[in-house]
Formats: C-alpha cells, sequence, structure tokens
C-alpha cells in the first residue's frame, strides 16, 4: 500500500499541472487508495478541495471525498490528501473541526463493514512539502492518527519510501 | 430567523420596507456550545422564488451572530453570497429516515470524508415546513463549510 501512497504524489502532482497549478501548495486534493482483486494497490480517482488560503485568513480548506465513487467500497484500505507545505501532521479535531482522524475512522468503518476486524489496518498518508523542498509522504494508523485529549499532536508518522514498489505477486 | 427580525436586520443595512424569508442557518461546531457562530441566510423578498431565474435574480443577506455579536452583510457587498445561496437551491433532497430504521438499513449508510473545513449543522425548513437540522460530512456539511468559507472575508472580523 506504501508504494501506492507514494506514487500518488506524481499523480497528484500531474492532476494539478493538468489545472494549471504548478505545485500542490496550492489546492488540497485527496483520494482513497484501493485493494486490487490480484493484491496490488492503486489510487481511487483524485478529488479536488479547496485553494490554501493565507494563515490568518480565518479560511479552512475543505476536500470532501466521497467513498460510493471509487464503485466498489470493499476496496478502500486506506487514504491518502496533501497538506500545505511543512504541514506534516494530520489536522487536528475540534468542537468546529472534524479533523483527520475522523476521516481515517470512516475508513475503518468501511473496512470492518467489508471484513470485520481490518478495520485496524486502514491507514492515512499525508503528503507535504518538506523543508528540503521534497515531498514527504507522512502515514497513520487509526491509533497514531489521534490527538490527545489535551490537544496533544501525535507523532509525525514515519516516511513513506519514495521509490517504494509494489511486493511482486506470489 | 422570523421574518420579522430579518427585516429590522435590514434596517441596518439600509434597505427597509423589504421583506425577507429564511434560507438556512449554519452553525459553526457544536448547536450546544454557546458562542458558537451561527451564519443565517436569507432572500431578499417574502416569495419563494420557483423558477431558476428568479433565483438567480434574487438579492441576499447574512447575518453572522457570535455571542452577542452580530454582523450582516448584503449580496450586493459580498457576492459570494450569491454564490452559495444559489449552491443551496442545488444541493441533493433530503430523505427523511428515522433512527429505528437504520437498524436494517441497507446498503451500508456511509458519509463522506471530509479532510480539513469546517463542522457545521445547517439547519433550514423543508418545503413541506418543517424545520430540520442537519449534520455530518455530506453535500449538506460541505456546504456548511464552503458558506464559512467563503463569507469570510466579508465580515469585518476574522471568523475564527
Amino acid at each position: 500500500m506504501d508504494a501506492a501512497a507514494a506514487a500518488a504524489v506524481a499523480a497528484f502532482l500531474q492532476d494539478a499541472l493538468n489545472s494549471g497549478e504548478s505545485n500542490l501548495e496550492h489546492r488540497e486534493r485527496g483520494a482513497f487508495i484501493l485493494r486490487n482483486p490480484n493484491g496490488t494497490y492503486s489510487l481511487g480517482p483524485i478529488q479536488l478541495g479547496s485553494v490554501f488560503a493565507p494563515s490568518g485568513s480565518g479560511v479552512q480548506p475543505a476536500t470532501t471525498l466521497d467513498p460510493t465513487l471509487v464503485g466498489d467500497m470493499a476496496r478502500i484500505v486506506g487514504v491518502i490528501h496533501n497538506h500545505n507545505a511543512g504541514q506534516h501532521l494530520p489536522s487536528a479535531p475540534s468542537d468546529q473541526y472534524p479533523g483527520d482522524q475522523a476521516g481515517l475512522q470512516t475508513v475503518v468503518n468501511i473496512m470492518n463493514h467489508y471484513n470485520q476486524g481490518t478495520g485496524q489496518n486502514a491507514r492515512m498518508y499525508i503528503i507535504a512539502k518538506a523543508a528540503d523542498g521534497s515531498y514527504r509522504v507522512s502515514v497513520y494508523t487509526p491509533d497514531t492518527v489521534k490527538y490527545g485529549e489535551d490537544g496533544t499532536p501525535p507523532e509525525v508518522g514515519p516516511e513513506v519510501n519514495p521509490d517504494g514498489e509494489s511486493c511482486p505477486l506470489q | 430567523m422570523s421574518i420579522l427580525l430579518a427585516s429590522l436586520l435590514l434596517s441596518s443595512v439600509g434597505q427597509l420596507d423589504e421583506e425577507v424569508r429564511p434560507l438556512a442557518t449554519v452553525i459553526v461546531g457544536s448547536p450546544s456550545q454557546a458562542d458558537a457562530p451561527h451564519i443565517s441566510i436569507s432572500m431578499i423578498g417574502a416569495q419563494v422564488p420557483e423558477t431558476r431565474r428568479e433565483w438567480e435574480e434574487r438579492s441576499w443577506i447574512a447575518e453572522r451572530r457570535i455571542g452577542d455579536a452580530s454582523e450582516v452583510v448584503t449580496s450586493e457587498a459580498c457576492p459570494a453570497l450569491t454564490e452559495v445561496a444559489q449552491a443551496f437551491k442545488d444541493l441533493p433532497p433530503i430523505t427523511p429516515t428515522p433512527e429505528a430504521a437504520n437498524v436494517r438499513s441497507e446498503p451500508f449508510p456511509v458519509n463522506s470524508i471530509m479532510f480539513g473545513g469546517w463542522r457545521t449543522v445547517i439547519q433550514f425548513q423543508t418545503a413541506g415546513g418543517a424545520e430540520v437540522s442537519v449534520g455530518g460530512t455530506d453535500a449538506y456539511g460541505s456546504w456548511g463549510s464552503r458558506v464559512v468559507n467563503e463569507l469570510a472575508p466579508c465580515w469585518g472580523t476574522p471568523s475564527n
């Protein structure tokens, strides 16, 4: 699954270029990660969100992913979206924001519906430009995506190997 | 928001003698929160437009209340207000489902995921006169988030 997430960076960038944008720091995008019948993974349709507004503008970018758009929801095993530069952490939940952990919980619920007990294998990937100018993909599990009850942020998730490739089929 | 109250609001923006009709109220965060921002959007004119053209010709007014503070803008001063009001017209119809019906609901009911954005509750009156309140991250939730974002530059102070 990590390989599909790593490949998503190129797909998101291509989608941005097709939209007349030069990078991923202009607009939020998201997609589901799907498990194929042959055991490989692929990216669902890329869904466009809103543009990143200047800090302090009172505008919170939003991207809505409709799981029914992927067709067979039983294939959903993860979700990936991009943040603005340097924002590798999941968005924090609050009374006013659902937070990214709510998004991953939806994936957990979908997976558990089709295969009870598999939801813990759901993964969330966050793409954000790192200080060195490269795109870093951080991965979170349903446990590591959560903020503490006192608002303590989680650790930044491990980086996905940007050159990762799908495992050879058995 | 009653028509009378909305008419009083209009007086604050110099549009006396015009009635307004509530369209929807967006509550940001939890409705139980005492200072949860409320954004109420109304159309100017008491009659409900029956055609798309009549909708598009309407002017709109929005009030944002945060605690005791209130601020009003019109679609003339804030064109984004027209955009979000038009978008409300195009939201999918809602089928009321009693809670008990979810026990055996098929197919699997699942909300959309919304990354970022605002958690909102949308309140409005149906064509049949019922008062409804809609939360979640479906098309209505996305519309609520859009209202907060797109009207943000129209208010005198940032909304958060």
